[in-house]
């Protein structure tokens, strides 16, 4: 489950992105935030994954297995793509259990044959499953998407919705921004529409 | 051919020069290349001339050590974290400017005359660098990364192992390209007044007996040990570092 209530939140020096955010995920649910561009939708996901302390307002997860799929994919350079995995695994899981999980999420994103590779030899695309691989790996029981279906193919998509899906299935809550309402519709999801900044909503 | 008479070219200089000025001064007070080579050649079948070479070189590297090993316990935190980083970085500077004579001279009477002075003077005197280098590097790593370490909850060890040092490889090769440029140079100079032995001591008792062959000899070798270091070790990692460089550095 996840709760924002009456969010403000501003960068320090800067003026307000976020003034007035409430809104609720139960588990098992799905909400997809959809806007223009800079209006407030990543830095929410950021403050309900607690990366950023809201200036006011209050915020409950349920859960604190999250698997945040960020904007930018934030792959050590230096390490391949499933080290990349089992090392975002490394708080949660270890031994075979990690490896499994690795392993598995990479081959149903299509990976199985980038897993020995860094993240520079991969597509701009790659490099996006490699983040939502990471993600979904952990098992998590709060998942925040950012623009998951943005750069991939129709075959990609409908593997990530898949997972999506699943843990949806299992109970976990999904909060998403995403330009592709068609596949946020496909899945079922409550869409709620933004617009201007400082973002109010709820 | 060209390129073997390229690199050689230097060195014949440096023998051209060193001859004429050993025959301007008088041998006695420049001895030439020749004498000096003699002189050299008979060091070198000693064993008690290694074990000053080897003394000193371990010194040195004691010394690097406990150098860096402070630099990284103290630079990675400043890194972090910029209070840390306004309290510690005006002694560290304090520190920097402070002559190594200084340090051997307090050193000399806190520990007495041994090992315990140029190891801990070359401590002293690379610690700064590599901490400044070390806290700025870790300030210049990509927030992204570490926020990604943050929501993962990756255990501090993943943290310091798979993020940090990685990404700061390229800040702690230029500063212990730079640490080890001195570190000979400091132990020698910490040895000649403090230590009954290696190479800084074996220059003050040349130095003491007016034996400029043995000086110059000595001198040869220290200077020998800091090129083959520096050709040997640090030249290619950072050629290394240049061929995956550009690469494994890009952001995704």
């Amino acid at each position: 489950m996840i709760q924002l209530e009456h969010i403000a939140f501003a960068y320090p020096g800067r003026g307000l992105v976020l003034a007035d955010v409430s809104l609720e995920v139960p588990a098992g649910g799905m909400v997809c935030l959809c806007g223009p561009s800079g209006c407030g939708k990543s830095t929410t996901l950021d403050v309900a994954a607690g990366l950023r302390q809201p200036r006011s307002g209050r915020r409950h997860v349920g859960s604190r297995r999250i698997g945040y799929a960020f904007q930018e994919p934030r792959l050590l350079p230096w390490r391949s793509v499933r080290e990349n995995l089992l090392i975002g695994l490394s708080g949660w899981l270890h031994g075979a259990a990690a490896r499994h999980a690795a392993d598995l999420w990479l081959e149903r994103l299509g990976l199985g044959e980038a897993s020995g590779k860094l993240p520079a030899e991969l597509s701009g695309g790659m490099r996006r499953r490699v983040n939502l691989a990471r993600a979904l790996a952990v098992t998590p029981e709060v998942l925040l998407l950012d623009e998951p279906f943005a750069f991939l193919d129709a075959a990609s998509c409908r593997q990530v919705a898949d997972g999506i899906r699943e843990f949806q299935a299992a109970g976990a809550a999904v909060l998403m921004v995403s330009h592709q309402r068609d596949w946020a519709d496909d899945l079922g999801s409550r869409i709620i529409e933004l617009s201007g900044a400082p973002l109010r909503v709820g | 051919m060209k390129r073997i008479c390229g690199r050689l070219a230097p060195w014949l200089l440096l023998f051209l020069v060193w001859a004429v000025a050993s025959l301007s001064f008088g041998s006695d007070l420049v001895p030439g290349p020749w004498r000096t080579g003699r002189v050299l050649a008979g060091l070198l079948v000693r064993a008690d001339t290694w074990e000053h070479i080897v003394l000193t070189l371990f010194r040195g590297t004691a010394g690097m050590a406990l150098g860096a090993a402070l630099g990284y316990i103290l630079g990675i935190p400043c890194g972090l974290s910029p209070t840390a980083m306004r309290l510690v970085s005006p002694l560290v500077t304090a520190l920097q400017s402070c002559p190594p004579i200084v340090w051997i001279s307090l050193l000399l009477v806190w520990a007495g005359i041994g090992a315990t002075v140029p190891v801990l003077v070359v401590a002293a005197a690379t610690f700064p660098m590599l901490f400044i280098n070390i806290a700025h590097g870790t300030a210049d790593l990509d927030r992204g990364l570490l926020e990604m370490a943050r929501m993962y909850r990756l255990p501090l060890r993943r943290v310091l192992w798979d993020i940090v040092l990685p990404g700061i490889s390229r800040y702690a090769l230029a500063a212990f390209s730079f640490a080890l440029g001195i570190t000979w140079k400091v132990t020698a100079t910490a040895e000649f007044f403090g230590s009954g032995n290696g190479i800084g001591a074996r220059i003050y008792w040349a130095s003491r007996q007016l034996d400029m062959p043995l000086l110059l000899s000595w001198t040869v070798i220290i200077v020998a040990i800091g090129l083959v270091l520096e050709m040997g070790l640090i030249h290619p990692l950072r050629q290394d570092r240049r061929a995956e460089g550009p690469a494994a550095g890009a952001a995704p």
